[in-house]
Formats: C-alpha cells, sequence, structure tokens
C-alpha cells in the first residue's frame, strides 16, 4: 500500500478543503508537511485512521470545524470528509468517508448521515463503487487495523511502541507475525490442532467409526476424555505463563516508580522529623508561656511598684537610727515574762514599781507592735525583697518573651520547609505503599510459579498418555474397513501439522534473526553510542552494552528510547518489502509481501541534532514512501540529508486556533 | 504414517490451506470452527482423488 493523496474538509481546525498529494515514485518517495505546535500535526495523523477505520480519540468529540460549526444556522448542514488514495497491489482504490452535521431549532449541533465508501480502479481504467459487503473487509485487507498504528505514528508514540511491556508486546508479536508472514502458519496450525473439539483433528477423531467394538469406543472416549483435559491444562498454563509475566511487569514498573521516588521518601521521613521537632519545640513554648503567666501574676505588680518602693524606701531610711528594740522580740514576749513568770530571764524578781520592771516596761515600748522602728526595719526588708524581685521581672520576662519567639520562628521556619516539601511530593506516589505492592505481587508470583509447576508436570504425562491413546486407537481403528478413509485424512492432517510447526519454528528462528540484524544495522546507523539491541523471545527488546561506562547509566533517556523505538520499527518495516524464507521448507509457499508507507508525526521529537541527521540517512531506505509531519526547527537538520529524496514539502499556515490551511511550498 | 503421504498431493493441500488462511486473516470472513470444516473439506477431497 502506498499512499498518493490525501483530501481533508472541513476535519477539525483544516477548515475548507485541504489537500496533500504524495509522491509514490522510488527515487524521490519523501514528502514533508512542516507544521509549529498546534497547527494540527497530529490532528493530520489521526483523519488517516478516521478515513479508513472511522475511529478518533480527540477530546472534544465533534470533528466539524469550530468556525464552520459556529456558522451553522438552525435547520442547516454541513460534512466532515476525509478521502485517502492509495494503490495496494497495482490496484487504486479512493476511500471516502463522510459524517454530516446539523443545527437543530434549540440550536444544538448534532450528527447526522455517515457515509463510508470505497471505489477501485477496474482494468479499464474506470473508478467503480464496492459492494457495501466488501467495503470493511478491502480495508482491513489492505492494512489492518491493528497494524495501522505501526506506519501511522506520532512522535509521544514511537517512545512506548516498541517498549518491552506486556500491553504492546502482544501488539507487537502480532503485527510481525503478521507483516511477515508468519501470523497465516499460526492461524493454520491453531485450526489443525489446537482445540480437541474446534479443530481439523479433533473434528476427524470424532469420525472414526466405533461401532461393534468396544476396547476402540472406550479408548475414544478416554482419549477424547484426556485431550480435554490436556487443552484445558494448556490453556491455565498460558494464562498462569501471562499472569506471571503480568505481575513480573507491574514488579518492574514499581520499582522504577520507586526508584524514581526515592528523593520523595528522602522527602517524606524529614517531614516527620519535622514534625516530631515542631511537637517538641510546641511544648518547650507551652511551658515558657506557663513560665510567662507565673511571672506576670507574681512579680508584675512588683515591677510596677518600683518607683513608689523607691519613694516609701527613701522616706523610712531615717527610722532605723532611732530603732532601739530587740531583733526577734515583741513586746508580748515581755508581758509574758513580767505577768506570767514574774522573774526576768536572769533569774531577777519582777516586781511592780522595782527597777526591772521599770526597764522592762522601757524596753517593751521598743518592741512591735508598738514599736515603729522595728515596723520600719522589717518593712524595708520587704522592700528590698520585693525590689528585687521587681527589678528581675523585666530581665526575667524579657527574655522568655525572647526565647518564645525565637521558638516560634524555629516552628514557622520547620513549617515552611515541610510545605515546600510537601509541594514537593505533591501527587506523587507513596513509596512505603509502592513497596508493599511489590512484596505482594511477589507472593503472588511465587504462588503462581509453584501453580505452574504443577501444570507442567501435569501436561507431560498427560501428553504421553493422549499419544499412547491416539496410537492405540489408529491401531484399533484400522481394523474395521469402514475407517481407512477417515485415518488417511488423519495422516494428511497430521502431516501437514507437523510440517507447519515445523516450518513456523524455523522461519520463527529466521525472521528473529534477520529483524535483530536489521533493527540492529539501523540502530547503529543512528545511535552514536556504543549498545545493542537484543531481540529477545516475543519480539521484546533489551539494549545492552559492553562499555563500563555506558552500562552505569542504563537508564534510558528520552532521546536513545525514540531511536531504539524508531529502529525497531523501521527494522520491522524494513523487513516486511522482502519475503523471508525458510529455506528448509521449499514445499510451502511464501506469503506475498507489499510495500507500506512510513507516516510519522514528530519523528524526532527529544532526539538531538546528530540523531536527527541519522534517522534522516536511514528512513529513505527503510519504507518505499516516507511521510513526515515536522516542525520547521527539527527539518532545518534533516533538510540537508533529505534533500535528494525530496518530493514534496507542504506547511501548515495556522490562521487562528480553529483554522489551518495546508498549502505546497515551491 | 509418513509413507502412506503422497508428497504432490500434501504439498498442494499445504499451499491450499495456507491461501485460504491468508485470505480469512485478511477478510475475517469464516469462523473458527468453519475454518476446520473447510479445511477437513480440502483434506478429504485430496484424499479421495487417490482412494
Amino acid at each position: 500500500m502506498l499512499l498518493k493523496k490525501m483530501k481533508l474538509e472541513n476535519f477539525r481546525q483544516f477548515v475548507g478543503e485541504q489537500i496533500i498529494e504524495f509522491e509514490t515514485n522510488d527515487d524521490k518517495n519523501i514528502t514533508v508537511i512542516l507544521g509549529e505546535n498546534t497547527s494540527g500535526k497530529t490532528t493530520l495523523i489521526k483523519s488517516f485512521k478516521w478515513v479508513l477505520y472511522g475511529k478518533t480519540d480527540f477530546e472534544t468529540k465533534s470533528l466539524l470545524n469550530t468556525t464552520v460549526s459556529e456558522k451553522l444556522k438552525p435547520g442547516n448542514k454541513e460534512n466532515v470528509a476525509g478521502e485517502i488514495e492509495l494503490v495496494h497491489r497495482g490496484t487504486l482504490y479512493v476511500i471516502r468517508r463522510e459524517q454530516t452535521y446539523f443545527r437543530n431549532n434549540y440550536g444544538e449541533v448534532k450528527l447526522e448521515n455517515a457515509r463510508f465508501s470505497v471505489q477501485h480502479k477496474t482494468s479499464e481504467g474506470q473508478l467503480k463503487y464496492l459492494d457495501k459487503s466488501q467495503v470493511i473487509n478491502i480495508v482491513n485487507k489492505i492494512l489492518p487495523e491493528d497494524l495501522s498504528e505501526y506506519f501511522f505514528f506520532h512522535g509521544e508514540q514511537i517512545k512506548t511502541i516498541g517498549e518491552n511491556r506486556r500491553s504492546g508486546k502482544k501488539n507487537i508479536k502480532e503485527a510481525v507475525e503478521s507483516l511477515l508472514g508468519l501470523e497465516t502458519l499460526d492461524s493454520a496450525i491453531t485450526h489443525l490442532s489446537r482445540g480437541d473439539k474446534t479443530s481439523v483433528i479433533g473434528k476427524l477423531n470424532k469420525e472414526i467409526d466405533v461401532t461393534d467394538n468396544e476396547e476402540l469406543d472406550k479408548k475414544t472416549r478416554l482419549y477424547e476424555e484426556k485431550s480435554q483435559r490436556l487443552n484445558k491444562i494448556k490453556n491455565d498454563i498460558e494464562e498462569n505463563k501471562d499472569i506471571i509475566e503480568s505481575f513480573e511487569e507491574q514488579v518492574m514498573d514499581i520499582n522504577i516508580k520507586i526508584k524514581d521516588n526515592m528523593e520523595t521518601k528522602k522527602l517524606k521521613t524529614e517531614i516527620e522529623n519535622n514534625n516530631k521537632i515542631i511537637e517538641e519545640k510546641r511544648e518547650i513554648k507551652e511551658k515558657k508561656i506557663n513560665e510567662f503567666k507565673k511571672e506576670i501574676s507574681v512579680n508584675s505588680p512588683m515591677f510596677f511598684m518600683q518607683p513608689l518602693l523607691d519613694r516609701a524606701l527613701k522616706m523610712v531610711d531615717n527610722f532605723e537610727e532611732i530603732d532601739e528594740g530587740i531583733p526577734g522580740m515583741e513586746a508580748k514576749a515581755i508581758e509574758n515574762i513580767i505577768e506570767k513568770r514574774g522573774k526576768c530571764i536572769c533569774g531577777c524578781e519582777i516586781v511592780e514599781g522595782s527597777e526591772v520592771y521599770n526597764n522592762l516596761k522601757e524596753i517593751k515600748k521598743y518592741l512591735p507592735p508598738e514599736s515603729i522602728g522595728t515596723i520600719v526595719r522589717l518593712f524595708k526588708k520587704d522592700i528590698s525583697h520585693n525590689k528585687f524581685k521587681g527589678e528581675n521581672f523585666y530581665d526575667k520576662t524579657f527574655n522568655l518573651v525572647k526565647e518564645i519567639r525565637t521558638i516560634d520562628n524555629e516552628i514557622k521556619e520547620l513549617e515552611s520547609q515541610n510545605d515546600n516539601y510537601s509541594d514537593e511530593i505533591k501527587n506523587k506516589p507513596d513509596v512505603g505503599s509502592l513497596e508493599k505492592e511489590v512484596r505482594d505481587l511477589n507472593k503472588k508470583i511465587q504462588h503462581r510459579r509453584k501453580k505452574l509447576n504443577q501444570l507442567l508436570n501435569e501436561e507431560g504425562s498427560l501428553e504421553k498418555s493422549v499419544n499412547d491413546l491416539d496410537k492405540e486407537i489408529q491401531k484399533l481403528a484400522a481394523e474395521n474397513e469402514k475407517n481407512e478413509f477417515i485415518l488417511k485424512c488423519l495422516d494428511y492432517a497430521k502431516y501437514i501439522n507437523d510440517k507447519f510447526e515445523s516450518h513456523y519454528k524455523s522461519l520463527e528462528k529466521e525472521i528473529k534473526n534477520k529483524l535483530e540484524e536489521r533493527t540492529n544495522s539501523i540502530f547503529n546507523k543512528i545511535y552514536h553510542g556504543n549498545r545493542d539491541l537484543i531481540l529477545k523471545n516475543n519480539y521484546e527488546y533489551d539494549l545492552t552494552t559492553t562499555d563500563i561506562e555506558e552500562d552505569k547509566s542504563l537508564d534510558l533517556s528520552e532521546g536513545l528510547k525514540t531511536v531504539a523505538s524508531f529502529s525497531f520499527i523501521a527494522g520491522i518495516v524494513s523487513l516486511a518489502k522482502e519475503k523471508v524464507h525458510d529455506t528448509n521448507n521449499e514445499e510451502i509457499s511464501q506469503v506475498d509481501t507489499e510495500p507500506y508507507p512510513l507516516v510519522m508525526d514528530a519523528p524526532f521529537s527529544d532526539t538531538d541534532e546528530r540523531h536527527v541527521q541519522n534517522i534522516s540517512k536511514v528512513i529513505p531506505n527503510v519504507a518505499e514512501q516516507t511521510i513526515m509531519i515536522i516542525m520547521e526547527k527539527d527539518w532545518k537538520y534533516a533538510k540537508n540529508v533529505l534533500e535528494d529524496e525530496l518530493s514534496k514539502i507542504y506547511i501548515m499556515d495556522k490562521k487562528k486556533e480553529t483554522i489551518t490551511h495546508i498549502k505546497e511550498v515551491n | 504414517m509418513k509413507e502412506n503421504i503422497d508428497k504432490t498431493k500434501v504439498k498442494r493441500l499445504m499451499n491450499k490451506i495456507i491461501e485460504l488462511e491468508s485470505e480469512n486473516l485478511k477478510t475475517k470472513a469464516r469462523s473458527r470452527s468453519d475454518m476446520s470444516d473447510k479445511i477437513i473439506e480440502l483434506i478429504k477431497e485430496e484424499v479421495r482423488k487417490c482412494y
């Protein structure tokens, strides 16, 4: 299949009729379409898939150009259409898809008729419409939808298309097998031998006449029973393998996420540590606040009374000189001596009017409560004490406030640090739960492996007994002349099945080797490092290196991923042009191959200047027709290399967000 | 078993089956069971010729 022309009418931003003609000339087979971001590069790629398969994945569903849609008056209609002209196996086809939109009286734009038609050029040179029942089949004949993504792809897709991920792997295996002719053999083997009820061999076995032969009847029933069990076991084995593989890929994906998020884990620990420190600091702050409150309630009066205390102290200062009292003694003590004891502490009798009596009465005058001197002295003592407290109050409260403020600032700083960390890890997975997921998955893998081993053992013993039974049945059936024909048919079916199986294995090996060789040859022309691309089973690929320095950086950059994927796809496309021969099986005719175009949007995304030039050198040799939709900045590097093979250049002229025109550049 | 197989007939049969499979992969017109029946028909037809 080679593309001749693409016509779009009011498809998304391509307002009115836009036409691109592609060159199919052997020498000049490259068409370049230049377009800046948002000019419609990816839309153009998607338009091919819409025309061929009626599928789109735009966020806004309507395909009708927004400007046209806005101008649509109630009751009026507008068409969106796409038309592809292509040549397949020497025949020209015109494939057209149309969708009508109309505005109803409520102002809503609704879908109306959709039409899909395929015309082909007859040997008389006239275009003739194919019957409706044929149109879907013919498109699938030209390019099966499943395979289309290998020929129409955009830059982001190329990074994942060849990745060894399970989701894509099955597609890759099927695509390679289909393009290189293996799918036909695989399908034939399925119909010949896979399934005891639906397969050729299964059905022929059922035709064996078992009447009048109890032993044969018994063995046939047992054979059926064991074959059914064997088929179930085989399915279970495949299912278990698939599940194990899927779990292993999940583990791999999660491990990558864990690795990518180790910094997140570190930041999370940092946040937790900060929270602990914040908590401790809050407790200290609380204590300091309580201390401050206590200081205020107890000592603040002394502080505010300082001037008053100073003045009072000054006033009572002179009283000290006239104080004749006895420290520690109060008037009540003298009264007690005179009135109750009647004797002085020196032993003298105390008689009223005596000298001792009079002396004591005199001393009593200077003792509290009557003695002002003592009161003053005590007052001064109190003042001094309270003055000390008052004087310390300021320093103490000042220091407490200072400490509380410092703690507050420290808490704020830690909280702001945590906010920053939280922003950094926002929307990032929790490494702890990812690690748990890996542990759980590994347990499941172990369980499935155990189950798989049991199934494999059972499969081995069942296969042996099914084969033994088959031989016995053949022998018993041959005793009846009526079975001669059906046994002969079975011989042919089994012989052909064996031939196909061995042909499949040898062709598969041949294809794998050739594909690896071709992919590496392309990869080495593009990549300027020291790596090799190794193709594994199921067409997975790995990049290896013997260079220690390169080995250290085995994390693939986006650019390298693009180069590896491009090489892989280019290898497939390039090999699809050729017949892959199984030299050991000349009996089986080879499946015809057909050239295919490569239609690429942003094939150079994430690659550097040198890779752009290297990919450009490879492109003309890979596909028989290449259509590149790229940005001018990339074209700058590719231009010099591709100029000789270049047939046409178009430019996407973006007038505004909803309007792009496609023009040929002379 | 192998000694009963006519190499020319088997080659013709194999090519017919490949052609049938190749066509069906493109058109997806026949179901799995239909395909087995069609192959049985081809085998029987070929075996009958030498029978």
